[in-house]
């Protein structure tokens, strides 16, 4: 199993919509696909119409007697599963702190569903704490969606220094641009901003558009209802991206 | 995904009207399905667990392969494949070839399906559990009769939504009595046009019981053979595939070689007539067979050649495909003539007959007059069995001590012959014998017989190629360059066949040594104080 999380200390820049609209069509390709709400707002759960509750919650999670697998809700898309969000997840940050080594706790609790699926999208919390350090332990690539805004990049470079401080070799970084309007003159120099970040940027940039909005309204992912629209296809387009570079890097159907 | 059957006949109309009642639910209709299920006559497709089923959709065919593990593999092919070689892509061919061989995958049934689908949703419009009902009727592969098939319920649990899973078949239970089943829809549809899976083979399987009497018991196997050759009929005039005359051709071998091995059991003008009869048949089935044997080896014969050469083969192919043609027009009149209409009904009416040892009347052409009575038809048949078999391999033992460095082919293809009558005899009769003894003894003869059957066919190989060169020549039906790549073959195959030869020795001092004698004699042979009467006996016969 291949693990892929969406990851911002921004809030509100499309983590959230990335995660689910990757998830959707990396199933859609016959991959055995599971995303795990993180987010205590649960939005994830939202747009797939799974009540964000699970027993036992942060408590049992941090404790690492979350039993995972019986957690898991079929979404009604095939290959295509979800691990809800729980509202006590807001004060997992202080229950992982009881834990032993609470920064390999998320690594330890996935073990027994990496049989089970290729791949895991992990739809992170805006927020820079042991949970995120326990999550970036555990992927193997950090999505970050990134809006085009000098705010944006600076948090970019300072999860950036954090990831170098962690020691965390391993770890893919890719950010890519989010949210981007034509009409604004900053959106259209991508190029010149990308230049000032150390890590190359994904080639594909994802428009700003009201359709990927509607999908709180529709509660499904883009795909389902605008398929053919601007940005499903910027979606499919990184999707591309990403999966050849999975499948490059020894592919995610083999990787245990 | 767990699977039920309406017991009752309830409109499966009612069944989404009621269920909508109780759950919210989304319903689909899904399109006619037609779908046909093929397998080889042999069954080898049902007996390696695997299903194949394809679909016609427009001007294209669906096949969906289902393997052991339950995985559908699926493709759109523009014709329904006739042979494993027909499939793709990977792994489609590879999966079926190593079992179908060359034998057609002939459609054996027909199934048409329609299928509502049902969503049951909660109050957010999330699906917590999904159920599809199949309404289908059965044909026949010859399109005869319609059979309603007895409506399934699949029912699809999603992850996470047990307690709906319970309450929704909790429901169908007490509301619907529906049964859950196990059975694929492929075993639905065979078990409604009455097909039984594995109802074929072209092995003898008979239990014999040592004590009952030699006709009764040689008749029970004469029974088995007819059996083979009746099945064989309609797939060899048709051409199925090669199979149908190999195993029809086989089966009347072995009904001659029954009736000259296991002797004295029957009259002998009923002995004597049949094997006529069975002799003729048997010369009617040899070209035909022949040249399949030759199309069948054109693939090898084609990757002995170098690339260049390959092509070179074509006239060959079509000289044999158009000698085929005739052959097989030749055999099919044989087989709708009224002698051979005549000799299976009459075979059948003396085997059926439970009196055993009489004549057979004027109407099959036997002696009217009183036949004497068989001498051993009345011997326990283990009896028999033993002293043929004993009898058999002894002759092998003889003959192929013989045989020195420059003894002629044909001395080997004697004992070839001889090699074959044995192992049928311990086919025929090896219920008699216990398995874990008998399957070395067979596996010993086999490894022989194996060995000069390959001298023998490559003889025959290479006399058939000079043959067919000196028919190419006059026709002069192709250019030098396929007698030149015909030639190219036949030195192939002597230099196989000087190999062969070379190693004649050694198998045959594997089948003579000591401790396979000792497993026959242990089997078969004499009892001790009667060693000494039984080759007199025989001498009188």
């Amino acid at each position: 199993m291949r693990i892929l999380a969406t990851y911002n200390f921004k809030g509100g820049v499309g983590k959230t919509a990335t995660a689910v609209n990757l998830a959707y069509l990396a199933a859609m390709d016959g991959a055995k696909t599971l995303v795990w709400d993180l987010d205590p707002q649960g939005a994830a759960s939202f747009y797939f119409r799974v009540k964000p509750r699970v027993k036992g919650g942060a408590r049992k999670l941090a404790k690492g007697d979350l039993n995972l697998g019986g957690r898991i809700k079929a979404t009604d898309f095939e290959s295509l599963d979800l691990l809800p969000a729980d509202f006590s997840y807001r004060h997992l940050d202080l229950d992982l702190d009881k834990a032993k080594k609470p920064e390999k706790q998320i690594s330890r609790i996935l073990k027994p569903l990496r049989k089970e699926y290729d791949l895991l999208f992990i739809d992170c919390a805006p927020s820079i704490s042991l949970v995120s350090e326990s999550v970036f332990r555990a992927s193997d690539v950090l999505l970050v969606p990134t809006v085009p805004t000098p705010l944006s990049l600076r948090t970019l470079l300072q999860l950036l220094k954090t990831v170098r401080k962690a020691g965390l070799k391993g770890l893919g970084i890719f950010p890519f641009f989010c949210m981007v309007d034509r009409r604004r003159t900053l959106h259209r120099g991508t190029a010149d901003l990308a230049e000032q970040i150390p890590v190359p940027f994904l080639g594909t940039e994802i428009p700003y558009s009201s359709l990927v909005e509607q999908m709180g309204l529709r509660r499904a992912p883009l795909h389902t209802f605008a398929r053919r629209s601007k940005p499903a296809l910027a979606y499919e387009a990184l999707w591309y991206e990403i999966g050849d570079w999975l499948e490059d890097g020894s592919g995610y159907f083999t990787k245990g | 995904m767990s699977l039920f059957v309406l017991r009752e006949k309830t409109p499966p109309d009612e069944l989404v009207k009621e269920l909508g009642e109780v759950f919210p639910i989304e319903v689909r209709k899904e399109p006619k399905e037609r779908v046909t299920y093929h397998d080889t006559f042999d069954w080898s497709l049902d007996r390696a667990g695997l299903t194949l089923a394809t679909t016609r959709i427009g001007r294209q065919v669906r096949v969906a392969l289902t393997t052991t593990d339950g995985r559908v593999l699926d493709s759109i092919a523009q014709n329904t494949p006739e042979f494993a070689s027909d499939l793709a892509p990977a792994p489609l061919p590879g999966i079926v070839e190593p079992v179908a061989k060359h034998r057609r995958l002939l459609p054996r049934a027909r199934g048409e399906w329609t299928g509502i689908f049902i969503s049951i949703v909660n109050p957010d419009g999330k699906a917590v559990g999904r159920l599809r009902i199949r309404i289908g009727t059965a044909t026949p592969s010859n399109g005869e009769g319609e059979i309603d098939l007895a409506p399934r319920i699949e029912f699809f649990a999603l992850k996470g939504y047990n307690a709906e899973e319970k309450r929704v078949t909790a429901f169908l239970k007490e509301r619907f009595r529906v049964k859950r089943v196990k059975r694929s829809e492929q075993a639905a549809i065979y078990d409604a046009v009455g097909l039984s899976p594995g109802d074929y083979t072209s092995s003898l399987r008979l239990k014999l019981d040592p004590e009952a009497p030699a006709a009764g018991a040689a008749k029970q196997i004469h029974l088995g053979l007819l059996r083979i050759i009746e099945a064989n009929r309609e797939g060899l005039t048709r051409d199925w595939d090669a199979e149908f005359l190999h195993d029809f051709r086989t089966a009347v071998r072995r009904t001659r070689s029954a009736l000259s091995q296991i002797r004295d059991v029957f009259p002998p003008d009923v002995a004597d007539h049949f094997m006529k009869e069975f002799r003729w048949l048997g010369s009617k089935t040899g070209p035909a067979r022949d040249i399949d044997v030759y199309l069948l080896k054109i693939p090898a014969y084609r990757a002995a050649l170098y690339p260049s050469a390959r092509k070179d083969l074509e006239p060959l192919v079509r000289l044999l495909k158009e000698k085929k043609k005739a052959e097989l027009s030749r055999l099919r009149r044989c087989i709708h003539s009224r002698r051979f209409k005549k000799l299976l009904g009459d075979w059948r009416v003396f085997l059926e007959d439970s009196e055993g040892a009489e004549a057979v009347g004027s109407e099959t052409g036997g002696s009217e007059t009183e036949a004497p009575a068989p001498l051993r038809a009345n011997t326990p048949i283990k009896e028999v069995a033993s002293s043929r078999i004993w009898a058999a391999f002894r002759k092998v033992q003889k003959k192929g001590s013989r045989i020195g460095q420059f003894s002629p082919a044909e001395d080997l293809h004697k004992l070839r012959l001889d090699c074959k009558k044995l192992r049928y005899l311990l086919r025929f009769f090896q219920s008699l014998y216990p398995a874990d003894a008998l399957d070395p003894v067979i596996r010993e003869i086999k490894n022989l017989q194996d060995h000069l059957g390959d001298y023998n066919d490559l003889q025959v190989q290479r006399d058939a190629l000079r043959g067919f060169a000196e028919e190419i020549m006059e026709s002069k039906a192709a250019p030098p360059a396929t007698l030149l790549a015909m030639g190219q073959l036949m030195g192939q195959l002597e230099g196989k066949q000087h190999k062969e030869r070379d190693l004649f020795h050694d198998h045959f001092s594997r089948f003579s040594r000591e401790r396979n004698v000792r497993r026959f004699r242990r089997l078969f042979g004499p009892e001790p104080d009667t060693d000494a009467q039984t080759p007199s006996k025989r001498k009188k016969r």
